[in-house]
């Protein structure tokens, strides 16, 4: 257990590298994180499902600019661990990964508002000295370690106390309230989507979504191939686009005469 | 500004700040965002050009302690442009230094926005879209494919923004900060975005009912009438649903809850099935 404990530490110490040694690879994405800790307990194939589960209910989560809205990491690794240890598949992964994970986005924003500033004046300081080293060792490993080190630990807590306790609580959830769940685990990519187009929506390319709806839908052309259709649309308009340009530019030229 | 041409010891460089660039977020925070990062980067480059003269270190390291942030796989190429400025300021006497932070914040909003929409929205999106069909049958190619199909075009984005931005300095910068241009690939985007996005919500948000109308054999399920209509009409008026809710600007906590709430009741009053 305790072993199994420090392996979970070194998964969110990885998922955490999105920031601190990936630049981010988006190695924190459930789709990475749970397949990861399904390696750690044993059962990959599982970790892997859950993982892409996880993934599409949070597809649309990101962060823009300076807001962090979720936590990835736990969310990803807390919710496959409960999964795998229930045998209750997504469903345990939303209702005991979700609480713990905004437990630790509450204890991450308490780092960053409290205790980052402490880092960067030291930076600061060694700016003004001109002491290149210091700096980079500071802004490195200051911030390697306020920023995640607290939350890998309370990953490994949540990990090595809430495993047993998870499974006697399922036990107790009457048997629609799991069906339920699970239908929900069907629904929530819906939210994942939802928030996808909430960024990008604007009302003339609302038919490129219907033309891709319809194509899976009728003729079954599976994401891939959607994706790559979409690529040749973009570029006809590309080079309509540049045609019309240079059309113009030549009527300006015959003006001239 | 005139190109530079990358003489080995400067290469020497690039390559430790290429690979700072992975490293640098390690120290973002609210208040200056990725300053610190972006110093700790430019360490390498100016330990090299201000290696004998501890006031232009001091001075330089204090100009890039200021607020800066960047979506992360456009760091590179801004750094390539201030490890240029910062070469010039070192040999000429009466180089203007405020062009270098300048340089940088006119940078900073219109590459954030082709990263955010075009590199960690879209991209992201389409490398889930391809890897999900294997990850959801438990297979390992599925993570894999998705951490290749994000990483291998961003790690060549990073290495030759770095090169272009040192090499073609700021000439580049003018083209690049051409609005223009930016929403052109903005929009691109988008689109392809939406593409994607119509094609997964029809694939892989489930919504079915047992609810059966008439008796015996000659009933017809809900289901099935809806997607006599329109295949796959109840997922796409769910999705509707939930991005309604979003513009009503219902908090995303409720709308969790409520979408389990919804599922749970809905199973419980038998007009919900997995």
């Amino acid at each position: 257990m305790i072993f199994k404990t420090l392996l979970i530490g070194v998964v969110a110490f990885i998922g955490y590298g999105e920031y601190f040694l990936t630049g981010r690879g988006q190695v924190s994405r459930p789709i990475v994180m749970g397949p990861l800790t399904g390696l750690v307990l044993g059962d990959l194939k599982t970790g892997i499902i859950i993982g892409a589960s996880l993934e599409l209910a949070y597809i649309g989560v990101q962060e823009v600019g300076a807001s962090v809205p979720q936590d990835m990491v736990s969310s990803g690794v807390l919710g496959t661990v409960f999964a795998i240890s229930t045998g209750k598949g997504i469903s345990a992964a939303l209702t005991f990964g979700l609480p713990i994970s905004m437990l630790i986005l509450i204890v991450q924003n308490l780092a960053y508002v409290f205790i980052c500033p402490l880092y960067v004046a030291k930076c600061d300081k060694y700016a003004k000295n001109g002491e290149p080293d210091k700096l980079s060792r500071m802004s490195f490993w200051g911030g390697t370690i306020v920023n995640f080190v607290p939350s890998i630990i309370l990953i490994m807590l949540a990990y090595y106390f809430g495993n047993g306790f998870s499974k006697t609580i399922v036990a107790m959830i009457p048997q629609f309230v799991q069906d339920g769940l699970v239908v929900a685990s069907g629904l929530l990519p819906a939210f994942g989507f939802a928030m996808l187009l909430q960024a990008i929506l604007r009302k003339e390319i609302v038919p490129y979504f219907i033309i891709g709806f319809l194509i899976t839908s009728y003729l079954k052309v599976p994401i891939i191939g959607v994706s790559l259709f979409g690529l040749a649309v973009i570029l006809i308009m590309y080079y309509q686009e540049k045609k019309n340009a240079l059309n113009i530019a030549e009527q300006e030229d015959d003006d001239d005469f | 500004m005139t190109s530079n041409t990358t003489d080995t010891n400067m290469k020497k460089v690039l390559n430790q700040t290429f690979w700072r660039t992975f490293t640098m977020g390690s120290s973002w925070e609210y208040t200056k965002q990725m300053a610190t990062g972006y110093c700790y980067a430019m360490v390498p480059a100016l330990k090299k050009i201000y290696h004998n003269n501890s006031k232009g270190m001091s001075q330089a390291m204090q100009r890039h302690m200021e607020f800066f942030n960047i979506t992360n796989v456009f760091a590179p190429l801004v750094l390539g442009t201030s490890i240029a400025m910062e070469q010039k300021n070192a040999q000429s006497k009466d180089f203007d230094t405020s062009l270098i932070n300048n340089i940088k914040v006119s940078l900073m909003g219109p590459l954030s926005a082709i990263g955010d929409s075009l590199i960690m929205s879209t991209f992201r999106i389409i490398a889930t879209g391809i890897a999900i069909s294997f990850a959801m049958q438990g297979n390992v190619l599925g993570p894999i494919l998705f951490l290749a199909i994000y990483n291998i075009p961003c790690t060549i984005l990073r290495y030759y923004g770095l090169k272009l931005g040192y090499e073609k300095g700021t000439d580049l910068l003018e083209n690049i900060s051409d609005s223009n241009l930016i929403q052109n690939i903005s929009e691109k985007a988008s689109i392809l975005g939406m593409f994607v996005i119509g094609s997964m919500t029809a694939s892989l948000v489930v919504l079915n009912s047992p609810v059966k109308f008439g008796v015996g054999k000659s009933a017809v399920k809900l289901t099935s009438i809806f997607n006599q209509i329109l295949p796959n009409s109840l997922p796409l008026l769910f999705t509707i649903f939930i991005y309604w809710l979003l513009k009503k600007h219902v908090k995303i906590g409720y709308i969790l809850l409520i979408i389990i709430g919804f599922s749970i009741l809905g199973t419980g009053f038998k007009f919900l099935s997995a």
